[in-house]
């Protein structure tokens, strides 16, 4: 199990990414391509976790570094780079989903149903089906805050909320989970360890 | 702070806790966090759920083939839309032709996905999607209000990040807003995407609201 971590950069790690975006806006390509190989594939997997689709996560992914090529301009140094980075993939995920809304209707899982008895499932397929049916803000924050290991504040950066909202989508997102795994009919001796609020 | 039901305190301490399980919790709030979880086991239980959401999302997921794309093919790319070999140049013409280099992108794919009907109200005119077989469709207008401290460079470039395929217009009350077509989505899904947008950083709000608009 291998966390992307993000949130935990050195100083010069943060400053060398600055520096690259620097170059970028001047149109060093060669610098482009160092950030590439740096973000491209962690964008890849955060989008293929969202999406679970490979041809939109790397359509996001190829989108995202357009942005960063188009815009690197505007990076004014106040947040780390993968924090502006990844911040860009949040509105980019976010309009996907939109758009997957009006198309598609549902962001529902499709290989587990809730009416698959608790015999084939282990816990952790539970967890996992109830945190793909989030509403897509708190499934957003999750993999912000889970897959890349964004600490609060710089989740609260890359989202462009307050940190206490953050705070309330995470609350919010654990309730969600609660209440899907009750409703999923977990197993009895599974519930136990699940607190009311 | 209670070993049963929790109260304010425990409310705010447990918001800390999807930061103790990632590892970038300051220490202060770690120390804290970890005296409060020794004896509630509310947050406890709280604690154990957080973990398996982490380890949800981290494990035994699909390991996708990486992406065949190189950063040449991106920059490529933009140098093919805007029709030159472009050496990267600071300054607004290059961004000029970039813009509308991926607009001719993005409208290119719309229009290969979906036929146009052009529809007139006032002096506006807007594109509207029609899928095929839009019987039963119904004509929205999509209004998007930015926060007042957005620019005006910046709430265009926001309304093109969020559906650059169509066309928007600023109204009197200097509101976004465009028609749209859409085959007679369900209440929710449209409340959630509203929801979605309002949550964009810069926006303020978005409304669907139906109508009828003359089609030519």
């Amino acid at each position: 199990m291998t966390q992307v971590r993000l949130g935990n950069s050195g100083n010069d790690k943060g400053a060398a990414e600055a520096l690259l975006l620097r170059r970028v806006a001047d149109g060093d390509r060669g610098a482009f391509e160092e950030l590439f190989e740096i973000y491209h594939p962690r964008l890849f997997a955060f989008l293929f976790r969202l999406t679970r689709s490979h041809g939109t996560a790397e359509e996001l992914a190829n989108d995202v570094m357009l942005t960063l090529w188009k815009d690197a301009g505007r990076f004014r140094g106040e947040s780390k780079v993968s924090t502006w980075v990844f911040g860009i993939a949040y509105r980019k995920a976010l309009a996907h989903l939109r758009k997957r809304k009006l198309t598609l209707v549902s962001i529902k899982d499709d290989d587990a149903t809730v009416g698959d008895t608790g015999a084939q499932f282990e816990r952790e397929d539970w967890v996992r089906q109830g945190i793909q049916a989030l509403p897509a803000k708190q499934k957003l924050t999750v993999m912000l805050v889970y897959f890349l290991g964004l600490s609060c504040e710089e989740t609260a950066s890359a989202v462009g909320v307050p940190v206490n909202t953050v705070k309330t989508r995470m609350f919010h997102a654990r309730k969600n989970m609660k209440e899907h795994l009750i409703a999923s009919g977990v197993p009895e001796e599974w519930r136990k360890d699940i607190s009311d609020d | 702070m209670t070993n049963s039901a929790p109260d304010r305190c425990c409310d705010e301490t447990r918001k800390n806790i999807p930061w103790l399980v990632n590892g970038t919790l300051s220490d202060h709030a770690t120390a804290t966090l970890r005296e409060h979880l020794e004896y509630c086991v509310d947050c406890q239980a709280d604690l154990q759920l957080h973990t398996e959401m982490q380890a949800s999302v981290l494990g035994r997921e699909l390991s996708p083939m990486s992406p065949a794309t190189r950063a040449e093919d991106i920059i490529g790319k933009v140098d093919r839309e805007s029709g030159h070999q472009a050496v990267k140049s600071p300054g607004a013409p290059r961004f000029a032709a970039l813009a509308a280099g991926i607009a001719i992108l993005v409208m290119g794919l719309f229009l290969l996905l979906y036929p146009k009907d052009t529809v007139e109200t006032g002096s506006q005119t807007f594109q509207t999607a029609t899928s095929a077989g839009s019987t039963g469709s119904i004509d929205y207008v999509l209004q998007v209000q930015f926060e007042e401290q957005v620019s005006e460079s910046d709430r265009a470039r926001i309304a093109a990040e969020l559906d650059g395929a169509v066309k928007w217009a600023i109204n009197d009350k200097g509101v976004y807003e465009v028609h749209v077509r859409l085959a007679a989505p369900s209440l929710q899904v449209l409340q959630e995407y509203e929801e979605l947008t309002d949550s964009i950083t810069g926006v303020q709000s978005a409304k669907f609201t139906a109508l009828q608009l003359p089609v030519r």
